[in-house]
């Protein structure tokens, strides 16, 4: 309650007007709050996080072909999106009644009565010269408008990775972050028993089709990492039985090694940029960091410590570079410059931390720890601060981020056996922490690395 | 906001009224001005008591808002159109001239009221904080601010009051406030005679109301909390709902500021999606309250969610 009492003088000729002022500025008080009486207002501070009610229609065609084409782009699109957990894809059997055209509003009830949130229909056609020519619509349902629509004409062969750039079309709509379907995985293959393991270096896309090897298996080989073309691979290998750093080129299959440094090289990755690897040189019994400018081949020395000092990243932008060192005492993550000023430590917790990765988002630190004989994969903001646990495991190592900044990748070793056996599989979270997936590979794999969006 | 309206005030008092200047009164006039913050639980009294002069009843209904709410997270809102376009542009207008042109009108009715009574030491009665709490919901087109009415009335308020002499009391029984008061208490109660006993609405009603809507559309809002700063997006959704409690229609008041993001834009479509889930609906609604929640705005801020 205010009270405001209001005695207007007889002799002074101010003091009333400025009482009136006062008065009439309370009542401008009392008046600011009446426009927040004008409206029913409701505040909403919490929701749900289930995946979105999507139904994916068969893309129609008129020929045979077009149709089984049709069915087999809808499939690929479903798949991808239902993977993500983001998306529920209702079941087919379930659909009411399919539009028949692509060139009509659809009958939004019938979609709605399934608490279908968005609806996506095609169309095939082939050309005369067998090119493909794929078209899609996204609608929303209870908005009953189209999202977005596109068409895509190219050859036939090319169909699933249509397919792909469609469900990254609509991801990218219906989340707004750019999507990761078009992308490609490499990593190693593994094979053969413990003592005789073979490992080579494989390639596939990001569901695991058009998988095959780029080397024979004849050299060990560990870590590999995408250029930001994704034309290039950088890698360790046991060549010769020396361990180094070398630069494989996928469309030519020619791969060199990266300079004749005088140790042993290691945990190489691109800048981002392209024109540069950082990696790790091990020399005299210390692990130093380097960067190697790939137009001119100067290496360039970055950290001066006598601890190990290894698993450099760079930051998005390049300006820095996430690294694990045990300067410390124990293994920890630092940040420095990319020109190794300004080092900082940025870990602080229990246990150890390794293999850092920056996230495209360039916001977030990926990285692997080890605690009390066990294994995580977390993340931390690049200040070091709001670290969370992702994944656990006996063994869980080397994440990598989809180029989206949204999912993590990393592999996880399993005991198997009673004589000291295991199995590797690769696993993809989501950045929450739900949606943990095994990602299938023909034999066991580890190390992966993902591909950039194609440009 | 609230400096610069104090000044914009007191220029204008001081220099665009000029009978402020005037040469006091001789008289004392005491007065006390009590003025009531209205508690989030308040019960108001539900019967109407004052007439509203006709320029009031094509006011808009004032729909009451959250009490709780921040008032941060109301953008200033025009006063909601007869028929709201899906896509409307907030355009705060700071007051519509069109408020003000009732004055003529209200002068008439003024003027016949009783003179105020001599008002050597005068305090509001206990009824009047009461009366201040009665803040039904109309709903009209426009209404005309009450304070403005005020406002430009004040100095007639005043010099009628400065020239009302002393008088012996009359029977108690009669006493009746002077125009100035009675403004005020129109002003803040904001009935008028066209209202139907249905649409006054108590607080705790109001929270009622408010809690079954939220309760309902929070299992439809499916929020993305891996997105890139999601817990900062703010999402407005004005929404029409039929008298059986379902969403005719549904817009993002803000969406020309998300066009250019697509993140944001993906959230404002969630809420948007949340509102016309019909999953969620209908909203269990006192049917004889239509005219309170026929409209409704939804301010979705997912902080909750992300602990803050």
């Amino acid at each position: 309650m205010i009270g405001l009492g209001i005695v207007p003088q007889q002799t002074s000729f101010n003091l009333p007007r400025l009482f009136t002022v006062i008065l009439v500025a309370t009542l401008m008080d009392i008046a600011s709050f009446l426009p927040a009486w004008g409206e029913l207002r409701v505040d909403v501070t919490r929701g749900t996080v289930k995946p979105l009610p999507i139904a994916i229609t068969n893309f129609i065609g008129q020929t045979p072909q077009e149709v089984q084409l049709g069915q087999s782009i809808a499939g690929v699109i479903k798949t991808d999106l239902e993977r993500s957990g983001l998306f529920q894809p209702i079941d087919k059997k379930a659909f009411i009644n399919v539009e028949s055209s692509l060139d009509t509003v659809p009958r939004f009830q019938n979609w709605r009565i399934l608490n279908a949130q968005a609806m996506v229909q095609g169309r095939v056609t082939f050309s005369a010269d067998n090119r493909m020519r794929a078209q899609f619509r996204l609608w929303d349902v209870f908005a009953q408008q189209q999202m977005v629509g596109q068409v895509y004409t190219t050859d036939s062969s090319n169909w699933r990775r249509i397919a792909h750039i469609v469900a990254d079309t609509i991801y990218k709509r219906v989340t707004g972050e750019e999507g990761y379907f078009d992308t490609r995985i490499v990593y190693i293959a593994e094979t053969g028993s413990l003592i005789r393991r073979i490992k080579r270096l494989a390639i596939m896309d990001q569901d695991g089709e058009n998988h095959h090897f780029l080397t024979d298996g004849s050299s060990l080989v560990l870590t590999p990492r995408f250029s930001p073309t994704r034309q290039e691979i950088t890698y360790m290998s046991y060549h010769g039985d020396v361990p180094r750093v070398y630069i494989f080129n996928i469309d030519t299959g020619r791969q060199e090694v990266l300079g004749d440094f005088p140790g042993m090289t290691f945990a190489p990755r691109f800048s981002p940029d392209g024109n540069a690897v950082i990696m790790s040189m091990a020399q005299h019994g210390n692990t130093e960091i380097y960067t190697m400018d790939l137009r001119t081949r100067r290496e360039k020395r970055l950290t001066r410590h006598s601890a190990i000092d290894t698993s450099p990243h760079y930051s998005p932008n390049g300006k820095k570079v996430v690294f694990n060192s045990d300067r410390s005492g124990t293994q920890q993550l630092y940040v420095m410059n990319a020109d190794g000023n300004n080092v900082r430590r940025i870990s602080f917790g229990k246990g150890r931390y390794a293999t850092p990765v920056w996230s495209p988002r360039g916001d977030l630190i990926a990285f692997t720890k080890m605690i009390r004989g066990r294994f995580f994969i977390g993340v931390m903001g690049i200040d070091g601060k709001g670290e969370r646990l992702l994944a656990k495991g006996f063994l869980v190592e080397s994440p990598t981020w989809s180029p989206n900044g949204r999912v993590i990748m990393y592999f996880r070793e399993i005991p198997k056996g009673s004589k000291g056996g295991k199995e590797s599989k690769l696993y993809s979270i989501d950045l929450t922490g739900q949606n943990e997936r095994e990602i299938l590979t023909p034999m066991d794999a580890s190390d992966p690395a993902w591909s950039p969006l194609i440009p | 906001m609230s400096l610069a309206l104090h000044m914009a005030v007191i220029l204008v008092s001081i220099f665009a009224l000029p009978h402020i200047q005037r040469s006091p009164a001789m008289e004392e006039i005491p007065m006390v001005v009590e003025l009531v913050s209205i508690a989030s639980e308040t019960n108001l009294p539900t019967k109407l008591e004052t007439k509203i002069e006709p320029q009031m009843n094509e006011a808009k209904p004032l729909q009451p808002t959250i009490t709780e709410s921040k008032p941060k997270s109301v953008p200033p809102q025009p006063r909601p159109q007869p028929k709201p376009k899906p896509e409307p542009k907030p355009k705060p207008e700071p007051k519509p001239k069109p408020e003000l042109k009732p004055k003529p009108e209200l002068k008439p009715k003024l003027k016949p009221k009783p003179k105020p009574k001599p008002l050597t030491k005068r305090k509001v009665k206990p009824a009047l904080p009461k009366r201040l709490a009665k803040v039904t919901p109309r709903r009209k087109p426009k209404p005309p601010d009450p304070f403005e009415l005020v406002l430009k009335n004040l100095a007639q308020e005043i010099k009628t009051t400065k020239l009302a002499k002393k008088t012996e009391k009359k029977d108690k029984k009669q006493v009746r406030k002077s125009d100035f008061e009675l403004k005020i208490s129109r002003a803040l109660t904001q009935q008028h005679i066209g209202e139907a006993d249905s649409e006054r609405i108590t607080m705790t009603e109001m929270h009622a109301m408010i809690n079954t809507i939220r309760t309902a559309i929070i299992p439809c809002w499916n929020i993305q909390p891996g997105a890139k700063g999601a817990q900062n997006i703010i999402v407005v959704v004005r929404a029409s709902l039929s008298p059986d409690g379902r969403v005719k229609r549904a817009w993002v008041a803000n969406k020309g500021s998300f066009l250019k993001d697509s993140f944001k834009l993906a959230a404002a479509e969630t809420a948007q999606r949340a509102v016309l889930n019909q999953a969620c609906q209908p909203f269990k609604l006192d049917p004889k309250k239509y005219d309170i929640w026929r409209d409704v705005t939804l301010s979705f801020n997912p902080s909750e969610m992300f602990g803050r």
